[in-house]
């Protein structure tokens, strides 16, 4: 434990030295792994897939706001859908309008849950982020998670129902419209997946928030064991076919998942090296602000123990 | 000569208004009513707009029907029903853009009543510094 404790000390400090460098290589490696998780699950438009538009895409977004990450991959999924079918375009980009209009003027700065929540239900650990965003975001933050999981099964419908929709003729654009949008509204089990996610949010933030010991690690298994119950329930109720075993191994895989997260992320401050600049009437100041480490960690001295030659020549002699 | 007091105190004011401070001195310009009285209005814009994309879709998906009733159907009470449904969405919308941005204008008013607090202090501090040498001078 104290070589964890002091290995997170260095990090953090490692951090905050080198802060201006390793977020855009973040938010680079972030945008590639996005756009690559995008191509590889509904890489129609093979243009999009070319290793240098990638490139650029992704080094686009390394030094822009985190928010371009999502209009990005909001505007690559698009481009698959338009090679893939018209119609499914059409309703993804007014899947996608309609949470843009009417949440995210709300709440901007979630917008990386959203990102998020789909990658997770790709790598198949979708129940990291009901409990992550539990802990460290709000009750409102249940949206954006649900908002993710919208996205994620508009998308994964379409491209799984690619042989249904290739039989419909060409002049068949509103049957084709319709069956998309019968299959979204008829989802039951993205129904249960927002219920559930929405009730986890929630339940994990007011347990985390209680004045009891361990109330982040309570919240963390409370949220999943709820999370799990919904699902199942729901499966029950409504034969949506969730694998069990899935959604009870991916729970206790998210579990773990967040407990380190906690550990390296949620509970530990990486304040931020400062750059300001400011004046008065007599000087211009260019103040670079560098955060106090409180508790340091401990350098490793290597301390070398020689034996006099002497004493070794002694030694040989007797 | 510098002052480091009083440099400590501005690298602070000016830390608070790059990262937070920015939204919030937005914000505090603004009249509580002005303020959410615009957000509201932007709200109502944009959940317009959602309904008019959510109402086409609905008429789009039912086309062939649609096209083939309009004829026969009772057109004032389908504009009807549209409007009062219309009007229920946007009232919702409305009130739950106005709890938000009336909180969050009461929580940026809070946090800018420390900066204020900073900025009476940092004015104090100049006043002092100038007086003093002043009294040098003399």
């Amino acid at each position: 434990m104290t070589t964890l404790l002091v290995y997170r000390e260095q990090l953090k400090k490692f951090y905050s030295k080198y802060e201006l460098y390793i977020t855009p290589v973040m938010k680079f490696l972030l945008a590639l792994l996005t756009l690559v998780m995008i191509n590889s699950s509904i890489g129609y438009m093979g243009e999009l897939k070319r290793f240098v538009v990638v490139m650029v895409l992704s080094l686009m977004c390394s030094f822009l706001p985190m928010n371009f990450i999502v209009f990005v991959a909001a505007a690559v999924t698009l481009g698959h859908l338009y090679k893939f079918s018209l119609e499914c375009m059409g309703v993804a980009l007014v899947v996608f309008l309609l949470l843009f209009i009417l949440y995210f003027r709300f709440s901007p700065r979630d917008t990386i849950a959203v990102l998020l929540t789909p990658l997770c239900f790709i790598l198949k650990i979708p129940y990291v982020m009901p409990i992550a965003m539990g802990l460290v975001g709000t009750p409102v933050s249940a949206v954006s998670v649900a908002s993710g999981a919208v996205a994620y099964y508009t998308v994964s419908y379409m491209t799984n129902s690619a042989s249904m929709l290739n039989t419909f003729e060409d002049d068949e654009t509103l049957e084709k419209f319709r069956y998309v949008v019968d299959g979204l509204l008829g989802n039951k089990a993205m129904f249960i997946t927002i219920v559930a996610f929405v009730a986890t949010v929630v339940v994990v933030y007011f347990i985390r928030r209680l004045s009891v010991d361990y109330s982040w690690t309570i919240a963390m298994i409370t949220g999943a064991l709820l999370d799990v119950l919904i699902l199942l329930f729901g499966d029950l109720m409504y034969n949506t076919k969730f694998s069990i075993v899935g959604v009870i191994v991916g729970s206790v895989v998210s579990v773990l998942l967040v407990k380190v997260l906690e550990f390296f992320v949620f509970n530990v401050d990486y304040s931020r090296t400062e750059f300001v600049q400011f004046e008065d009437d007599e000087y211009y100041y260019y103040v670079k602000a560098v955060p106090k480490n409180t508790v340091a960690a401990p350098q490793k001295r290597v301390k070398t123990i020689r034996v006099p030659e002497k004493a070794v020549r002694q030694q040989k002699r007797d | 000569m510098l002052n480091e007091e009083r440099i400590k105190l501005m690298t602070k004011m000016a830390c608070y208004e790059a990262d937070e401070g920015k939204k919030n001195v937005a914000i505090g310009s603004y009249f509580r009513g002005d303020y959410i009285g615009l957000q509201v209005i932007k709200s109502i814009i944009s959940g317009t707009i959602a309904f008019v994309i959510i109402f086409a879709m609905y008429i789009l998906y039912d086309f062939e029907v649609f096209m083939a009733d309009i004829y026969k159907m009772d057109l004032f009470g389908f504009a009807k029903t549209a409007i009062v449904d219309y009007l229920i969405f946007i009232a919702s919308y409305a009130m739950v853009s106005y709890g938000v941005y009336t909180y969050r204008y009461t929580k940026a008013r809070r946090s800018l009543k420390n900066y204020y607090n900073n900025l009476k202090k940092l004015s104090y501090l100049y006043d002092k510094e100038v007086k003093n040498r002043d009294y040098k001078e003399i």
